[in-house]
């Protein structure tokens, strides 16, 4: 009996000592942060954090109010913990959904930046991930929000749907970028926000993305190129086409992606490497500015052939632009030669950057053109 | 040879004060007969004796004794009384009681006896006796006819459809809606008495050819060592037959309807019923039954299982959202979503309390409240709802002494642990005890406490028959009449324990 309740009793204090970290904080004794900006140290540190806290308002009155905090550190774990001094409640980053890079940081590299998220439990691995375009990232979290007031949030939003109805932003979760920037052969692409001016208001704009080659940014693709590279990646889900209409004399047409995969060969001959790239798509009319009369099949026929050739024509644009201006795989070819022919990336390995531009690309688009809405001729 | 009068002390009660009613043998003469009742009944002033005689022989004298209030009095008026007075073929012989017996009363029950023990008895429930001058036989002449509640639908089991007859406090009329459900000579009444002073009836109904030997020799040697002096209300036998009798789980059914009595009785269970009470006991008990209620075979089984479903959820939600709450609010804020958890934020701004300190008062308080309803006159009922809804509920938050979301929480908790009668007292005190739990580790805590309660459930036996059968293999037929019912023509065999038939349907 004595044996046995000591037994229980030891048990008990082994798992309860034993079980990791136990701290009770009640909900109202702390702050929410929602989204963090990091730059470049402006006072000799090496970081300038800022923090978006969102705080209840206290006794009568209701809504939220949002402030933004700064602080400097020589890394990010420090500049985290130096925010705490200047608020009176415990900072919380359980909810903290977003994290501004700053341009010209991100020139420099975002591995270490991206350490600490990683690394510490604190921060969350799902946060967003967003690179500044032209402006510094604390400008992008004190931008007045328009529909949303918490601006950290409404990026996180603004990529998510991004990514759902236009199809524009690449995935931008924390720990997917980190995974790419330590995946050879494959340049990772991070959802770009820039400020634009409408009436003396700056507005918040997501305008595409970001490419790093390694950890260090080395240039930007507008929403179009985005859209094409989600293509190319098969990662596109839905989103629209728009395309000047085949008589030019009309105005464009849209299409709306019902669904489409990629798919991705790679061959080698002789001394360089082919990629055929298949890219087939579902998609509807959705609107077209000119008369034609899609009862009649030649019709739609038409129409097919024309949305495959600017397809095909946006998608050579884009592998023109990887090729020669950024010296960037953004499409992760090296990833796959590595993956499905070890061997020969063993020969590419190290000097890929320098091969990806003489990479020959094939790129086919097959379109089905689902249906042209309720309205068979256009008026 | 036994001798004629009560033997020694039968009208006192002996050193522990407790009457026997020992044996004796009523004597030749009335008088003297007369004299012993009086004896055994004295300073009972409820007792009534009527002496009359014979119109055409006025030698044959007798004594009528029967208790006021407990008896038919036109049956002793028109079919006792009248018979044997006015009947003239009476001769005064030692026969007379045989005489009387087979020619004269003409009631339907009636007995003669020549023991005092069942004399006082009879007398005692509502019998009338009959005493004859020159016999030593009394006849025993069935007048029960004290008054009853009517049979009414039971307020704590009630169906939307299906039968609305409740129990009585008469066991008489208990056992006669059981009968007239089972109409088969299979259904067994065993009567036997309670308590040393009270001398309460009772009776274990069960189906002889359904029946657990077992579960049936195991009730039967638990209520032979009942020792108690009085027994008013089933609990009393309940609570010193139950298995872990310490445990917030039942062990053993209650039930105050005849057709789920009846429905039990065709599961192989066996019954107790009791008089004075309109409560039946029935074993085995088992985990899956607090759930039911009859509305689940009178109604369609789409809606029963449904109804079956939500009870079960029912209970989980009740014992384990305030517990969830505060783990979530206190330990793992990031599980919460982003919006909630800046609502709740907002909400608890202010509030003086831990959370939960918060939770566990405002659980003390609806208890309290419902305790208060469940004593109160019926008639100041406004002033409660009036204090609970307003003071309680809208004030309590204005002031920022408990926060909305708690209000919430421990509304849906409340209305929850209503849904399940049976398991009221357990749902209470596991509230409590998982609140504690995951206050002192989150959800960690949590799952220790719900891993406790299953062993706990699972180590519970009923009459030998493990508390958790039915939900505790994911054999098929166990599934028939658990989460779901299913249908009628698919439940071919009774619920799975040890019983010796139990294909409902060849």
């Amino acid at each position: 009996m004595w044996k046995r309740a000591i037994i229980i009793f030891h048990v008990l204090i082994m798992i309860l000592m034993l079980t990791g970290c136990w701290n009770a904080v009640e909900i109202d004794q702390q702050m929410n942060v929602s989204g963090i900006a990091t730059d470049i140290g402006e006072q000799g540190r090496r970081y300038h954090i800022c923090a978006e806290i969102v705080a209840v308002s206290t006794r009568g009155g209701s809504g939220i109010n949002v402030y933004v905090i700064e602080t400097e550190g020589d890394t990010i774990f420090e500049s985290i913990r130096n925010l705490m001094t200047l608020t009176s409640k415990k900072l919380y980053f359980g909810h903290c959904k977003t994290m501004i890079i700053g341009e010209e940081i991100a020139k420099y590299g975002i591995s270490e930046i991206l350490d600490m998220p990683i690394r510490d439990h604190e921060l969350r691995m799902t946060m967003n991930i967003a690179v500044s375009k032209g402006c510094a990232a604390k400008e992008i979290l004190m931008t007045e929000g328009v529909s949303a007031p918490i601006i950290s949030y409404k990026i996180h939003d603004m990529i998510k749907n991004c990514e759902k109805v236009i199809g524009s932003a690449p995935y931008s979760k924390t720990y997917l970028v980190y995974n790419c920037i330590q995946t050879q052969g494959v340049c990772s692409v991070i959802p770009a926000v820039e400020l634009q001016k409408i009436q003396n208001n700056k507005v918040l704009k997501l305008c595409g993305a970001g490419v790093f080659k390694k950890c260090k940014l080395v240039g930007f693709l507008n929403e179009l190129q985005t859209k094409n590279l989600s293509f190319m990646n098969n990662k596109i889900r839905s989103g629209l086409l728009t395309f000047e209409a085949p008589e030019s004399s009309y105005a464009d047409m849209s299409f709306e992606i019902y669904k489409s995969k990629t798919k991705t060969d790679i061959s080698f001959d002789g001394s360089g490497i082919t990629v055929n790239i298949t890219v087939k798509t579902t998609a509807g009319i959705g609107e077209v500015g000119q008369k034609a009369n899609y009862s009649n099949f030649a019709e739609i026929e038409k129409t097919r052939n024309h949305l495959e050739k600017e397809m095909e024509k946006d998608f050579y644009l884009l592998i023109a632009t990887s090729q020669k201006d950024l010296h960037c795989d953004i499409f992760g070819i090296g990833m796959q030669i590595s993956k499905h022919y070890p061997q020969k990336w063993e020969k590419y390995k190290d000097n890929w950057e320098e091969t990806f531009p003489t990479v020959k690309f094939n790129v086919k688009s097959e379109v089905r053109i689902k249906g042209s809405g309720v309205v068979n001729r256009a008026a | 040879m036994r001798l004629p009068g009560i033997l020694h002390s039968k009208s006192s009660p002996d050193e522990k004060g407790v009457f026997h009613f020992d044996e004796g043998l009523p004597y030749k003469e009335l008088h003297r007969n007369i004299e012993a009742v009086e004896e055994i009944f004295k300073d009972d002033s409820i007792l009534i004796k009527r002496s009359f005689a014979n119109q055409s022989r006025p030698e044959i004298k007798c004594c009528a004794f029967f208790f006021d209030g407990m008896v038919d009095n036109k049956i002793i008026d028109e079919y006792v009384i009248k018979p044997v007075m006015t009947s003239d073929f009476l001769r005064a012989d030692e026969d007379i009681a045989d005489e009387i017996y087979s020619k004269v009363i003409v009631t339907n029950d009636l007995k003669k006896s020549d023991d005092f023990k069942e004399i006082t008895q009879s007398l005692i429930y509502g019998d009338t006796v009959l005493f004859m001058d020159g016999s030593d036989n009394a006849l025993i002449i069935s007048t029960k006819g004290w008054q009853t509640r009517a049979i009414m639908e039971p307020d704590a089991e009630k169906v939307l459809r299906g039968p609305r007859e409740g129990f009585t406090e008469s066991m008489l009329v208990n056992l006669s809606m059981i009968r007239r459900r089972l109409c088969t000579p299979d259904l067994k009444f065993k009567s036997r008495t309670f308590g040393t002073r009270s001398n309460t009836k009772a009776c274990v109904c069960y189906l002889d050819s359904l029946v657990d030997r077992k579960v049936l020799d195991e009730f039967n040697r638990r209520l032979d060592q009942i020792e108690i002096d009085g027994v008013i209300d089933i609990n009393y036998i309940n609570e010193q037959i139950k298995d872990s009798p310490f445990s917030l789980f039942k062990t053993t059914g209650i039930t105050e309807r005849p057709d789920v009595l009846a429905a039990k009785l065709l599961e192989g269970k066996v019954a107790l019923i009791l008089d004075g009470t309109p409560v039946a006991l029935t074993v085995p008990y088992l985990f899956v039954e607090n759930f039911q209620s009859g509305d689940d075979y009178y109604l369609n089984f789409y809606f029963a299982s449904l109804g079956r479903f939500l009870r079960i959820t029912g209970f989980l939600i009740s014992i384990t959202v305030p517990a969830l709450y505060v783990a979530f609010t206190t330990y793992h804020r990031e599980m919460i979503p982003t919006n909630l958890a800046l609502s709740i934020m907002e909400a608890r701004q202010g509030i003086p309390f831990p959370t939960v300190l918060e939770c566990a008062i405002m659980l003390v308080i609806f208890e309290i409240i419902r305790e208060a309803g469940l004593r109160m006159p019926s008639n100041i009922g406004q002033a409660l709802s009036i204090v609970g809804a307003l003071v309680i509920g809208q004030a309590a938050v204005e002031a920022r002494f408990i926060s909305a979301p708690m209000v919430i929480i421990v509304a849906v908790t409340a209305i929850t642990g209503l849904m399940n009668v049976k398991l009221k007292g357990a749902t209470v005190i596991l509230r409590f005890l998982f609140l504690f739990a995951a206050a002192f580790l989150g959800i960690f805590g949590l799952s220790f406490a719900l891993v406790g309660l299953l062993e706990h459930i699972f180590s519970l036996s009923s009459f030998g028959v493990v508390y958790a059968s039915q939900v505790s293999s994911f054999k098929f037929s166990e599934f028939k009449d658990n989460i779901f019912r299913a249908p009628w023509q698919h439940m071919k065999t009774r619920p799975v324990y040890e019983q010796r038939d139990t294909v409902r349907k060849n």
